[in-house]
């Protein structure tokens, strides 16, 4: 561990089921993910890849141990502060889009930017920016019922991006996709590693995208082994 | 809110235009701003009616002067009898009192007292009684003499049928000439006393009673409306309060649907508050999110509850004449929805800025009051359990 890591867990443990018949996930994990480095786990349904990720963007909270974002411990912090790390340092690219279906495709990329505070001149720019980047400029007024599977991951990808995040974390990603769509969003994504010097962490089934990424973790009985 | 504060606006306008309305005329027709009596004898009325009048211009507000008499007759006529509050005017009253003749017309007859056995009689009075401007009544009155109680009938001539335009007190009164009433009750029994009529607002009463009393000096007694009609005017701000409270609870009922539409709208938005909360939103946020939109549910309904109200209110006299006229198309005639025996027989409406935007400080506060459970669980929603689900 030092300075240097983006992500760390420190002896994060985590069950489920309560009292009477915890199903352990992890127990003690200790991992850390390097400024500007990328990392996919893989792993069988059930072992607990999503609830890794989920510990990583603080949206659950470990049972024991830490989790440590751009150096910054987060036990015992209040959701307040919780949602200003999230906003400031995660990029979260779920397997659904989770776009808002109210919102057009430029207020849905714009809109964690707003919730940072950035003024709206500047979270326009930047959406326009991000929605160039991942190939959708002729779409900023559409809503996302109007965009294909793969657009809309795309745009949300975009939205990930918005607040600059040194961290994008991805819940199969490319899962919903077709071939061509989810190949097009793996190379984004792998772009902004390379080019762009963000961290990755990826959750997969998909053994060839976590093989691009350079380094493959498996977790397995609440341990991550190298593959 | 605006179901809530519909009949809330209407049903106060109402009571408050119907009390103002009602306490105008009994004020300007019965009460008097201020009623004075002397603790001394004065001798004829007529002869100090110039001195007090003097004395009283002085007084900031003072309108004029009228001696009355006051006692009880039974009153007789061919088809009837009736005990009627016999009232000793100065047959000029309406002519020269501005206040008295706004509200107090003659139906039959004209206002005027030709011959000293003239009287005015209230028109629910001739009715019961059966008489019209011309006809001869008789007055049933008793004198003390002694130790005795001596009977007097003294016949009277009907030279008018008159109304206040309020049937409980058409129902009571009978105006006779003083000159009348001087002969009729004894005056140590039923003194003159002089009614004073003032232009200063009603709330600004006390300070003219106060006026009256240093102008009068330290023989006369002075009381207010306030006083001598203080049952009435209780009885008034006692319904105006039950009202109020009865529409408030209408109100909240409106609140706790604002309450529960607000749950329904949480429920629905769970996704999306899932999503903002993952993206980085603030409990705060998702919180003031949900009470803004209260607020602005609270304000909407309440614009609308109140324009809805008050045009409601200010229509309600025709709209009343439309229910009254397609009854009657299938009746036959006859009905009318305000029974006269009991109301005025125009409803007046008063739109008091100060109940109105009571009305609408305390719906909008309401809705936000009620927003703010709902509001609070949306800013507790876990995002994870929502997403999962998504």
């Amino acid at each position: 561990m030092n300075a240097s890591n983006i992500l760390e867990f420190r002896g994060v443990s985590k069950a489920f089921g309560g009292t009477d018949e915890p199903v352990v996930l992890f127990e003690g994990l200790d991992w850390s993910l390097g400024a500007g480095e990328a990392v996919a786990v893989v792993g069988e349904s059930g072992t607990g890849k999503t609830t890794l990720l989920h510990l990583a963007a603080t949206l659950e909270r470990p049972d024991a141990g830490e989790v440590v974002l751009a150096g910054l411990p987060t036990r015992g912090l209040g959701e307040k502060d919780l949602s200003e790390i999230r906003t400031r340092t995660l990029g979260l690219v779920f397997q659904f889009h989770f776009l808002l279906k109210e919102f057009t495709v430029l207020e849905n990329v714009a809109l964690p930017s707003w919730l940072a505070g950035v003024p709206k001149k500047e979270s326009w720019d930047r959406a326009r920016r991000l929605i160039a980047l991942v190939g959708m400029e002729k779409r900023l007024g559409h809503h996302p019922h109007q965009l294909s599977g793969g657009e809309r991951q795309r745009v949300a990808l975009a939205r990930a991006l918005v607040n600059d995040p040194a961290l994008i974390l991805a819940d199969e990603p490319t899962g919903n996709l077709d071939v061509r769509h989810a190949r097009a969003v793996q190379d984004l994504l792998l772009d902004l590693v390379t080019k762009e010097g963000k961290s990755l962490f990826l959750v997969t089934h998909d053994q060839e995208f976590a093989r691009r990424t350079g380094r493959v973790l498996r977790l397995h009985d609440g341990l991550l082994e190298p593959l | 809110m605006a179901l809530g504060l519909v009949p809330l606006v209407v049903v106060l306008s109402i009571a408050d235009g119907m009390i103002e309305s009602i306490s105008a005329r009994t004020i300007e027709t019965a009460l008097y701003h201020v009623q004075a009596w002397s603790m001394v004898p004065t001798g004829d009325w007529t002869q100090i009616r110039g001195g007090l009048e003097t004395s009283l211009k002085a007084v900031p507000g003072f309108r004029s002067l009228w001696p009355e008499q006051q006692g009880f007759a039974l009153a007789y006529s061919p088809a009837g009898r009736l005990g009627l509050s016999i009232r000793g005017i100065d047959p000029r009253w309406p002519d020269v009192d501005p206040g008295v003749a706004r509200y107090l017309k003659a139906v039959e007859g004209t206002l005027a007292m030709p011959e000293p056995g003239s009287v005015w009689i209230g028109r629910e009075a001739a009715q019961k009684l059966g008489v019209k401007p011309g006809d001869e009544l008789k007055l049933l009155t008793t004198r003390s003499s002694g130790s005795l109680t001596v009977p007097r009938v003294t016949p009277v001539r009907i030279a008018a049928v008159v109304s206040v335009g309020y049937q409980e007190l058409d129902r009571l009164w009978l105006f006779a000439p003083l000159t009348l009433t001087a002969g009729l009750f004894d005056s140590s029994e039923e003194p003159v006393f002089w009614g004073i009529k003032s232009d200063v607002p009603l709330d600004r009463t006390p300070q003219f009673l106060e006026g009256v009393r240093r102008a009068l000096g330290p023989h006369w007694q002075a009381v207010s409306w306030q006083t001598t009609g203080r049952g009435q005017f209780m009885n008034y701000q006692a319904t105006r309060v039950l009202l109020a409270v009865v529409m408030a609870l209408v109100l909240l009922v409106a609140a706790v649907n604002v309450s529960t539409a607000m749950v329904t709208t949480v429920g629905e938005r769970r996704k999306e508050t899932a999503i903002l909360k993952a993206l980085g939103a603030s409990d705060q946020l998702i919180r003031r999110q949900f009470l803004v939109l209260g607020l602005g549910a609270g304000l909407v309904g309440t614009f609308v509850g109140i324009s809805f109200g008050m045009t409601l209110a200010w229509g309600i006299n025709g709209l009343i004449g439309l229910v009254d006229g397609a009854v009657n198309l299938f009746a036959g005639g006859g009905f009318h929805l305000l029974n006269s025996a009991y109301y005025l027989e125009t409803i007046p409406v008063k739109f008091d800025p100060v109940v109105l935007g009571a009305a609408a400080l305390g719906s909008v506060v309401l809705a936000v009051l009620a927003s703010w459970w709902p509001a609070r669980r949306a800013a507790r929603e876990r995002p994870l359990e929502v997403l999962r689900r998504a």
